[in-house]
């Protein structure tokens, strides 16, 4: 399905975990992320999928407004720099080959409490024993235990349970979930980071690790805010995400959503003389602070827009930040595609992909001057399935034959 | 689930002298706000000795949310993101004061800074020059645009990354202008991004003796989370929007109202046969609701505001938690939208131990998110209350720089260092 564009040698670079082998077991969107930015960053992982149709994602192909797709968003940008393996897991005959392929890497990802592997013949214990360096790495909804351990979950429960919701929205209105299923990446990005944890005291001690992901516990770390509020002055918090402290909040421009954001009193009195009314920061009901200004939205947003009127988003924007003042642009996705400073620091791959063409998806979020990566492409459902049960577990092509044949492996 | 049992068994079975994962790793925290501590909470809680580095001049933003007497000593978020830290004050104005920061990071491993780019350099501690008094020093910058880069001097917080990583364009109503999540945005997203930079430097940097620096873009680590958009909108014809709480697969799918003030249960049907058991809790019936089919998936998304009110006629008298354990308890994925309240008692979280009680001079017992992962053989460390401000003092500049007690002083008259900010 997927190939690179044609190789570019100043561009193949190992990355920082180039010597780590990370072995993908799991079939959730949080664990991907966790396998694709250890990929990302130089490991070389191998993805087991089915044969047929693979990894279930590869079969999400409607867009958020109902809109049939060519491919699924969500399985190519979760799945770069991973290597696909086509393998049968509930055939009898695959056990062995997993048995080798969790043997041969360091750290195996697989997406939580629900036994995937134990009722694949593997079982975690007799993995530890055979191979007392590995890192099992488990991503779950809720944990390993716990009352909630086996419950069901998706994003926008996470949202629920993890405290995002109940504060966003309007005043009056439902609870929102964030966009995005961003819990899901959340937790991913905190099993890497985990798993790496791991892999340090492994290199001092020699011995692995079991390391239990929580997609709710990482939710809730990026949702703290009302918990601790209610811990300190038992306090709640309205429902109002169309502002927030400062005042900020979003301006319709002709071109787009600006974000006007105000954090420190000092950006207060900038924003003041910014659209020409140095009279508000001298004003005695506004001399608050970043909460007590609230009270008066409504007059701030009005004296906003009329300075901003006839103003393009883009604009004001650039011309803010060299005020020192922390606006922002609210980006749609064409939007960000297009940002000028994305460009400039060369943050998107381009992949080429059948059927579809080109696509781009963004390098890990940071340059590392001595061991810069760019992430390859996702992989064709079983492209290599042959190397690496040849090369790395050392099958015949005779053995591979038959395997074939009988549908263990595609 | 017996793969689980098993590795507890082994867990307990195992002898517990393993050390935390960072053990002997020394930090060196320029950060302030969330990102970064962020970052080195992380690092802390794995075992790593964090020396958070702050001055009676310009005190930690988040220090700003506490009240009453001395409130820089009460704020809750940094009290809870700064646990496991050894704080100290340096003017790093005060050519002093930069010196001794350059003597600390001779003896550390790592540097962590959110400032913009033009920040450390005017302090004349930017990476090329720190390296020069540590040659494999680690050092992760974090500044909101990117120190290489056309932007290098614009400012951003939580909200500015928010908005530009796609998040408030693809949160909120159908019919609503683009929304904040309502968290503190793009923050923790640069925060993980920043602590699994920060690892792979260490892995590098244990096989090749090669530090580096780390030039790390909180716009990009923010839009990294919700790239999938991006992928979408370059396959799609229709742009990827916000679409309140609908799903493009699944009905319903959404946020139910129950039992009191603004209580309410999300919840996600994913299948024919979880609608079915969802009615059949509810006691209604799951083929229509007298106008509208409903029995499959295809009738329920043509068809979904009809359903929402269907479920939701039936909801508004339950207790929200009785309905998530009947509903779970028949395989539907549903959970409560809790508050802060209801967060901190929620037996799940109880019973996984998540929260970290500290008790705290002024502040009295309070509990704080713990870490989302466990590792079951390695530690996390004995959790250590976040510091006073300058608490470290005598401890870091005294004991491991061994400036001496007529130089604290000295430096304390004359404001380098303290522990009562100037100007609150």
């Amino acid at each position: 399905m997927t190939r690179s564009p044609a190789p570019d040698p100043a561009r193949i670079r190992r990355g920082p975990l180039a010597d780590e082998r990370v072995l993908d077991l799991s079939s959730t969107p949080a664990a991907a992320f966790c396998a694709k930015l250890l990929g990302d960053l130089g490991a070389d992982v191998v993805k087991v999928e089915p044969p047929g149709d693979g990894d279930p994602s590869r079969g999400r192909t409607t867009a958020g407004s109902g809109e049939g797709l060519a491919a699924s968003p969500e399985f190519l940008y979760l799945n770069t720099s991973k290597r696909s393996v086509a393998l049968d897991l509930d055939s009898p005959a695959a056990r062995p080959l997993l048995a080798e392929l969790v043997r041969t890497h360091d750290i195996v990802v697989v997406d939580g409490p629900d036994g995937r592997w134990e009722q694949h013949g593997l079982s975690a214990a007799t993995h530890a024993e055979a191979h007392p360096g590995a890192i099992v790495v488990a991503v779950s909804p809720f944990g390993g235990d716990g009352p909630y351990r086996d419950f069901a979950a998706t994003p926008l429960i996470a949202c629920a349970l993890g405290g995002w919701m109940h504060t966003c929205g309007e005043q009056g209105r439902e609870p929102l979930q964030a966009g995005g299923d961003i819990t899901d990446t959340v937790a991913g990005a905190y099993a890497a980071v985990a798993a790496l944890a791991a892999v340090e005291a492994r290199a001092r001690d020699g011995v692995g690790d079991h390391v239990d992901v929580s997609a709710l516990e990482a939710a809730i770390t990026c949702a703290f805010f009302p918990s601790m509020l209610f811990e300190y002055h038992s306090e709640g918090i309205g429902r109002h995400s169309d502002y927030m402290t400062g005042p900020s909040f979003h301006v319709r421009c002709g071109d787009g959503w600006l974000g006007v954001n105000v954090l420190t009193e000092q950006q207060w009195e900038t924003l003041c003389a910014f659209i020409g009314r140095p009279d508000m920061a001298d004003d005695p009901r506004f001399a608050t602070d970043y909460y007590g200004r609230l009270a008066y939205l409504p007059e701030i947003r009005e004296a906003i827009e009329t300075a901003f009127e006839g103003r393009t988003a883009l604009e004001t924007f650039h011309e803010a930040q060299l005020w020192r003042l922390p606006f922002g642009l609210v980006t749609a996705p064409r939007d960000a595609l297009e940002l000028e400073v994305h460009a400039a620091r060369d943050y998107f791959e381009t992949h080429d992909v059948d059927g579809v063409g080109e696509v781009r998806t963004p390098r890990v979020p940071f340059v590392m001057a001595a061991t810069p990566s760019r992430p390859s492409p996702p992989p064709d459902l079983g492209a290599d399935t042959e190397p690496v049960l040849r090369d790395l577990l050392g099958l015949t092509g005779t053995e591979l034959d038959d395997l074939r044949s009988a549908g263990v492996i595609a | 689930m017996t793969a689980q049992l098993d590795l507890e068994t082994r867990a307990t079975a195992a002898p517990t002298e393993a050390l935390p994962p960072l053990a002997g790793l020394r930090i060196v925290d320029l950060t302030q706000f969330q990102s970064g501590p962020m970052v080195t909470l992380i690092a802390g809680d794995l075992g790593a000795e964090v020396i958070k580095v702050e001055s009676i001049q310009r005190v930690d933003g988040w220090r700003g949310g506490g009240r009453g007497e001395r409130r820089w000593e009460k704020s809750p978020n940094f009290n809870w993101v700064n646990r496991n830290k050894k704080g100290i004050t340096l003017n790093l104005t005060d050519p002093r004061g930069a010196d001794l920061l350059r003597r600390l990071v001779a003896v550390s491993d790592v540097v962590v800074e959110n400032y913009t780019p033009r920040v450390m350099a005017n302090f004349g501690l930017d990476y090329e020059r720190l390296r020069e008094v540590r040659p494999d020093l680690v050092m992760l910058s974090m500044p909101g645009f990117g120190g290489d880069s056309p932007w290098r001097d614009y400012t951003a917080f939580a909200w500015t990354t928010e908005q530009m990583s796609m998040l408030c364009h693809l949160t909120g109503y159908e019919d609503s202008g683009p929304l904040f999540t309502s968290t503190t945005g793009g923050d923790p997203l640069a925060a993980l991004m920043g602590t699994l930079a920060l690892f792979a430097a260490l892995n590098h940097r244990r096989r090749t003796g090669e530090g580096q620096h780390i030039d790390l873009s909180q716009l990009e680590t923010a839009t990294a989370f919700a790239a999938q958009a991006l992928v979408e909108a370059q396959l799609a014809q229709i742009e990827p929007t916000r679409r309140g709480n609908d799903s493009p697969v699944h009905a319903p799918h959404g946020a139910f109202p129950c039992r009191g003030e603004d209580r309410w249960l999300a919840l996600a049907c994913r299948s024919d046969a979880e609608w079915r058991g969802l009615c059949e809790e509810l006691g209604l019936p799951a083929d229509t609701d007298g106008t509208h089919p409903m029995a499959t998936t295809a009738d329920r998304l043509a068809a979904r505001e009809a359903v929402t009110a269907h479920v939701a006629r039936a909801t508004a008298g339950r207790d929200a938690d009785e309905l998530m354990l009947a509903l779970q308890t028949r395989g539907i994925a549903a959970g409560v939208v809790v508050d802060g309240a209801r967060m901190l008692a929620d037996p799940h979280l109880a019973a996984r131990g998540f929260w970290v009680v500290q008790d705290r001079e002024g502040v009295g017992e309070k509990h704080y998110p713990g870490q989302p992962f466990r590792l079951r053989r390695a530690p996390f460390v004995d959790p250590r209350r976040s510091p006073f401000l300058g608490e470290w003092n005598e401890a870091v500049l005294g004991g491991l720089l061994g400036v001496p007690d007529d130089q604290l002083q000295e430096l304390a008259g004359d404001r380098v260092i303290g522990t009562d900010p100037l100007g609150v």
